[in-house]
């Protein structure tokens, strides 16, 4: 009776794992679980070993160590190329070309709106339509350093953004840590939180490149950045946090790791993950932009300056400068203005080589040449050259970063076939184990039924 | 393997939305007409493209320049035409009046009133404006070149415009080189001045001196043959001209051919691709009603 007793509970213990994995069927990381039954240690009487049923020996998930490191290695992967494309495709937008306004729309309509002064250098109306051309082509300058800003700023939003999230993982998995150690005291493993807890790292995989190790004894998971340092040991998680007081070469704010007496940058460890892709743009794709568009205009400004300097206007004064702002490279894009009185006075647009000859448009047709002028990569390329394979570059960039995210998701979609084909629970399966056990416990009830009968005849055998 | 009912819903979540991804970006080459959208649709082709987008402005403002050239120069043909009518009238008038036959005295003074009419002429031609510009003063387009005695204040300025890429083409001719036979340097050659010719005409029939009359002649003649040369180099030009501005319009097409190749969706593919993009889609939204349908919970009852 007690075998039957016994085969009823296990069945019933498993009845239940299945209902539990039936539930979890769409749980983000949960595992199958199935029961593990052994035999009962038998009873020897006499020569004979006569078996004692069965006993419940633990609740295994179904879990291969194996893949979910390749699958946490891969995402932090995707999450570096999926950053990386996005924050690309924005700085694609900045050197957008498809529309009028485009910059070097703007630019060639400036080196034409001289050529067109230069049919009638006299005409206020063809002298004010270049000081525009020429404004339009500062405004675009400056929005272009301000749309780069932009870009870093939002960067640096969200990197505040995965940081905090980073930090709530981190915290949970510290807690998670506590309770799997507490839980497993007595030897059974926790699987749902172990679950819980290999989902978490593999979403904190995806925001930054972690090392995972187990303290096999404790149950508990240390996590590093990159192995540089540490984030969560044992039951302590250390924050992490963007540091506005610790600048780089770019300007830019390190990302730290607070411990209780020091502080650790991490950005220059950090090798994977959103975090990776948002500091690669931001310390390293935008800085790169800015100093190739700044090496173009400083170079353009600069010979328009000198040869409107040089150049006589229609009052007969000469040796004004048509661009200001000019005073460094650095930062030229932002600083970048048309001297400021040529704005509401087109006469002193500069356009003669020798004073008091108003059709004097010599100076004119020298800036217009200076489009086709190599003044850039040791006087190899013209300014449009160079803007033109800037924009292939971002264009390469971008396309590589979109063909590498979507490899990426190709692997790493493999892989989740093959966990969910290890972990993954199968409704179809279920039903099977259901029934399995159903029987087995109707059984069993059966089994107790039988013993009950049996007894019955021996306590009523003398009546019969 | 093991199939688990996740596996079937992911992979058939991720086969539709590759093909609707596929289809979007179909869909937007075939609405915008164009095949490069950004920048990382096609890296190389974009900077072909940006440099053919500014030759399409240059060429256009090329053509732009030569018309207004064009303009300036038969402008300027009309003005000497004018001139040389006046020269003509002149040595008419200088044949006439040198013979005594069929003039006298009487009739000479009288012509005198005409030449001066014809001097008048000759200044007005020589400050002629298009516009609010002398065309006759170099680059001092702003003020008359010639005064009432026929000096000349302009310069020898030559005022060129960039009709093609680095080719330049001067529109003017200096007052100084049409009316006193000046060279670009504004060194006397060879030239006659028509206000002088003029002048010394009208002396001669004012004081009745037929050789002085007669030596006009020659000039008139000599002066004559100064005109012509330079609406000759200004009808060279005009051809020039023409020749550049046919060029041009040759090349904006042929621009316009290129870019439309580079960055212009081939229609018929496309539609036919996404026709085809369709048709996968269908099919595998068809399976997956059969994958996902069927369960072993349909048939334990």
């Amino acid at each position: 009776m007690n075998t039957g007793v016994r085969s009823m509970q296990n069945n019933q213990t498993a009845i239940r794992t299945t209902g539990h994995n039936i539930t979890n069927a769409n749980t983000e990381g949960y595992s199958r679980q199935d029961v593990h039954t052994v035999a009962q240690k038998p009873i020897q009487k006499g020569s004979l070993i006569i078996g004692d049923g069965a006993q419940l020996s633990r609740i295994r998930r179904s879990h291969d160590v194996f893949l979910t490191e390749q699958i946490n290695k891969e995402t932090q992967s995707i999450g570096l190329y999926k950053e990386r494309s996005e924050l690309l495709s924005s700085v694609e937008n900045i050197f957008n070309e498809s529309s009028e306004d485009a910059f070097s729309n703007t630019m060639s309509r400036m080196f034409n709106s001289f050529r067109q002064v230069s049919s009638n250098p006299e005409n206020t109306a063809l002298r004010t339509a270049s000081i525009e051309s020429v404004k339009a082509f500062t405004n675009a300058t400056n929005k272009i350093s301000a749309d780069l800003n932009k870009i870093q700023d939002n960067s640096n939003l969200k990197i505040d953004a995965v940081i905090k999230e980073i930090n709530l993982m981190s915290k949970e998995i510290a807690n998670l840590n506590e309770n799997i150690a507490k839980m497993e005291i007595h030897g059974s493993p926790s699987n749902d939180l172990r679950d819980k807890r290999d989902l978490l790292i593999k979403n904190l995989s995806k925001l930054v490149d972690i090392q995972t190790f187990e303290d096999t004894s404790s149950g508990m998971v240390s996590v590093t950045v990159s192995g540089a340092a540490s984030l969560v040991t044992g039951v302590k998680a250390n924050s992490v946090l963007l540091d506005r007081t610790q600048i780089n070469d770019e300007g830019q704010a390190n990302i730290v790791i607070k411990y209780d007496s020091s502080s650790f940058n991490i950005s220059n460890a950090i090798k994977a993950g959103e975090l990776k892709g948002m500091l690669e743009v931001r310390d390293l794709v935008v800085p790169d932009l800015r100093n190739k568009m700044e090496d173009l205009i400083f170079a353009l400004a600069k010979e328009i300056n000198k040869i409107h300097s040089k150049a006589f206007d229609l009052n007969g004064s000469t040796g004004n400068d048509l661009f200001t702002g000019l005073e460094s490279k650095k930062g030229v894009l932002s600083s970048i203005k048309i001297v400021s009185y040529l704005e509401d006075n087109p006469n002193k647009l500069a356009l003669a080589s020798r004073a008091f000859e108003p059709a004097n448009n010599e100076a004119a047709l020298e800036i217009s040449a200076i489009q086709s002028k190599r003044l850039l990569a040791n006087d190899t390329a013209t300014v449009s050259d160079s803007y033109n394979s800037l924009v292939s570059t971002i264009g390469i960039k971008a396309k590589e970063a979109n063909s590498l995210l979507k490899h990426q998701t190709g692997v790493l979609d493999q892989l989740n076939k093959f966990r969910d084909s290890v972990s993954g629970v199968s409704l179809d399966e279920e039903a099977i184990d259901l029934i399995k056990y159903q029987k087995a416990f109707e059984a069993s009830a059966r089994v107790i039924k039988v013993a009950d009968e049996l007894l019955d005849t021996i306590i009523n055998i003398r009546r019969m | 393997m093991r199939v688990t009912n996740n596996n079937l819903y992911t992979s058939t979540e991720r086969q539709i939305n590759e093909k609707r991804e596929k289809m979007m970006d179909l869909q937007t080459k075939l609405s915008t007409q164009k095949r490069i959208n950004k920048p990382s649709d096609d890296p190389v082709g974009v900077s072909k493209l940006l440099d053919l987008r500014i030759n399409d402005k240059n060429l256009n403002q090329f053509k732009e320049t030569t018309d207004a050239a064009k303009i300036f120069l038969n402008y300027t043909d009309t003005a000497l035409q004018e001139l040389s009518d006046i020269v003509i009238s002149l040595k008419d008038l200088a044949i006439s009046q040198s013979s005594s036959a069929s003039a006298n005295e009487g009739t000479r003074k009288a012509i005198a009133g005409e030449v001066e009419q014809l001097y008048n002429q000759t200044l007005s031609v020589a400050n002629r404006k298009f516009g609010n510009r002398f065309i006759f003063g170099g680059y001092s387009t702003h003020k008359a070149p010639f005064d009432s005695f026929g000096n000349y204040y302009g310069d020898n300025g030559s005022i060129r415009l960039e009709i093609n890429e680095s080719n330049y083409l001067p529109i003017n001719v200096a007052g100084s080189r049409v009316f006193y036979g000046l060279n670009t340097n504004n060194i006397e050659f060879k030239g006659e001045n028509i206000f002088d010719i003029t002048r010394l005409m009208h002396d001669g029939l004012m004081t009745n001196d037929t050789s002085a009359i007669q030596a006009c002649i020659e000039k008139l003649d000599k002066f004559y043959e100064q005109v012509i040369e330079v609406r000759a180099s200004i009808g060279s030009r005009a051809k020039t001209l023409d020749g550049f501005r046919d060029g041009l319009e040759r090349s904006i097409i042929d621009n316009a051919s290129l870019k439309s190749e580079i960055e212009d969706t081939d229609i018929v593919n496309t539609a036919s691709e996404l026709k085809k993009e369709e048709n996968i889609l269908n099919a595998s939204l068809n399976v997956s009603n059969r994958l996902l349908q069927p369960s072993l919970m349909d048939f334990l009852k």
